[in-house]
């Protein structure tokens, strides 16, 4: 009986010590581009923070947890940092730390496809590309090749449609959905979004404004130390591999070692240190968005974000 | 008399409780990003009432025709259930299967069958409403009063005239109970079927979401449970005004 009573409180003790951690929300499972934030674990530790990782899932909405203070750092897209200073000023989240320089969108076709522009893929009346409307990336590239050719169909997730028809291409991160691909031994070309003129940062660190004025010096840590478990992670990621892939089983140790190579190349920041940001980018995304009608305030680039 | 005064309360209630998300937004103890303003809802209905018309008119279609032939197949294989025990066997554990499966889980191998079309919606919706009309048919046809069966019997009634004039009949008030059910569920099923084919309700509070535009997802999911109430009253008038005697006999 003693023994129960004993349990049943230190269950709850354990709820309310993960109750009392400070949150950082993914937008998905455990996989690589999250790999430098398991591996900085440890260095929040040293930093007197206790930071609990929540993995996200399909549509996982951290921006608006951040934004309602269901949790204090979530991962998001600079788009939605965008996004959340247009809804709610008062509550806008500011990026912290960006993961990607150069950012993953890509869009990928079968290699059977001829011409090497994405122009053409876009004016082909034979081909059906499978895009997720809503996305801001997705909108720029509509409104970019338009008038569109290609048959437009819903973006249904994974690579399952794309891999049973000749004729399809699909949006998709270059670190996933074409490393997905060559893992099938399909013959692809891709297109980073990125070289079409859209670079949002991603897999962005980010927090409210409010929270940042308040706790300034522990979000300071909080970047610190995630650049710390980032440059280890990319230095030696076996360890953190073995835990993300027994968190999330589908991403093989292979695929978290092939993403990673691909990350590496989308995140070359010097001069600037590892998850830092440039003025200019948000400046260009602001106003990108502005022109896609998704937004209709006209921000500056510095209340999007702050480098540490 | 006391319809009215408990219609005033239903009234009050509801009006204090809009009143209150109103006031918590308007004075930003609740962000309008996370919920919206009741005033903002209703003056995004007249400000982009020609995109959420044509997203309603898109998902009702498709909800009415996918209910139809629902409710006809279900009808027509609970009767077939009814007369052949093999077939029993045979075809309710598939029925109980798409029951049971969760319809989201079903969705994108529909895509992958049928393609990007309105096929796609249109059999999202089916298999989601077809089982409690299937369910309730059965159930009705096999509740026969014992004196009924037995005068007929009596009468030396076929198997065919003992359906149609006797069972069936009885098995009308348990029929209406899975049509108001299903026409509820085929607005669920054709919505999910929308998610991924990109059109109607489903695609707008998909895109919605993406963009943070809470406002347009309130909006949306109002027209739908609008939706559902006007399927499921609309099948109780026409039902009920078809079959008027057979179901107050009962």
């Amino acid at each position: 009986m003693h023994k129960t009573i004993t349990c049943m409180i230190s269950t709850m003790l354990i709820s309310f010590s993960s109750f009392a951690a400070t949150k950082l929300a993914l937008n998905w499972k455990a996989e690589s581009e999250f790999g430098g934030f398991y591996e900085a674990l440890p260095f929040y530790k040293k930093q007197n923070l206790d930071i609990e990782i929540q993995e996200g899932g399909s549509g996982s909405p951290t921006s608006q947890m951040l934004m309602n203070e269901s949790v204090d750092y979530a991962i998001v897209s600079a788009e939605e940092v965008v996004l959340s200073a247009d809804r709610d000023a008062k509550r806008r989240l500011v990026a912290v730390f960006s993961v990607f320089e150069t950012s993953p969108y890509m869009i990928m076709a079968h290699e059977g496809f001829e011409s090497n522009k994405l122009s053409d893929l876009f004016q082909d009346s034979k081909q059906t590309i499978s895009l997720q409307k809503g996305l801001p990336y997705v909108e720029y590239l509509l409104k970019k090749f338009a008038p569109i050719q290609a048959k437009i169909v819903p973006y249904t997730g994974g690579i399952g449609l794309f891999q049973s028809n000749q004729m399809m291409a699909q949006q998709g991160f270059i670190t996933s959905e074409a490393l997905l691909a060559d893992q099938l031994n399909l013959k692809v070309k891709t297109w980073l979004v990125a070289d079409e003129g859209f670079n949002p940062y991603i897999t962005v660190l980010a927090v409210r404004e409010d929270f940042l004025k308040k706790n300034r010096a522990s979000v300071q840590k909080m970047v610190e130390a995630t650049r710390q478990g980032w440059l280890a992670y990319l230095k030696n990621p076996k360890a953190t591999n073995t835990l993300m892939n027994q968190k999330n089983p589908a991403m093989t140790m292979k695929m978290l070692e092939l993403s990673l190579v691909k990350m590496q190349a989308l995140m070359k920041f010097e001069p600037l240190a590892l998850g830092q940001m440039k003025s200019e980018r948000w400046q260009q995304l602001n106003k990108q968005m502005r022109e896609l009608k998704l937004i209709k305030k006209d921000l500056k680039a510095e209340e999007f974000f702050q480098n540490f | 008399m006391k319809s009215r005064s408990d219609r005033l309360v239903i009234f009050i209630i509801y009006f204090g409780f809009f009143a209150a998300i109103e006031f918590l937004v308007t004075k930003d103890i609740v962000s309008s990003a996370i919920l919206p303003k009741p005033s903002e809802i209703l003056k995004l209905f007249w400000l982009d009432r020609s995109v959420l018309t044509t997203a309603f008119l898109q998902t009702a279609f498709s909800s009415v025709v996918a209910f139809i032939l629902a409710a006809f197949l279900a009808f027509a294989l609970g009767i077939l259930i009814h007369l052949s025990d093999l077939l029993k066997k045979t075809a309710m554990p598939v029925a109980l299967f798409l029951q049971t499966v969760p319809i989201i889980a079903i969705a994108p191998l529909l895509v992958i069958y049928f393609g990007f079309g309105w096929v796609t919606t249109l059999i999202a919706g089916i298999i989601v409403c077809f089982f409690p009309v299937l369910i309730s048919t059965t159930t009705g046809l096999a509740n026969t009063k014992s004196t009924e069966d037995e005068l007929l019997q009596f009468l030396k009634a076929s198997r065919l005239q003992k359906l149609i004039f006797l069972q069936i009949p009885n098995a009308l008030p348990n029929i209406l109970a899975g049509l108001k059910t299903s026409a509820g569920l085929a607005v669920i099923g054709v919505v999910s079927g929308e998610f991924l084919v990109g059109s109607g309700l489903g695609a707008l509070i998909e895109s919605s979401r993406l963009q943070q535009r809470v406002d347009f997802v309130f909006a949306s999911l109002i027209l739908l449970a609008l939706l559902g109430l006007i399927l499921m009253k609309s099948t109780e008038i026409i039902f009920t005004w078809l079959f008027k005697k057979y179901l107050i006999r009962k």
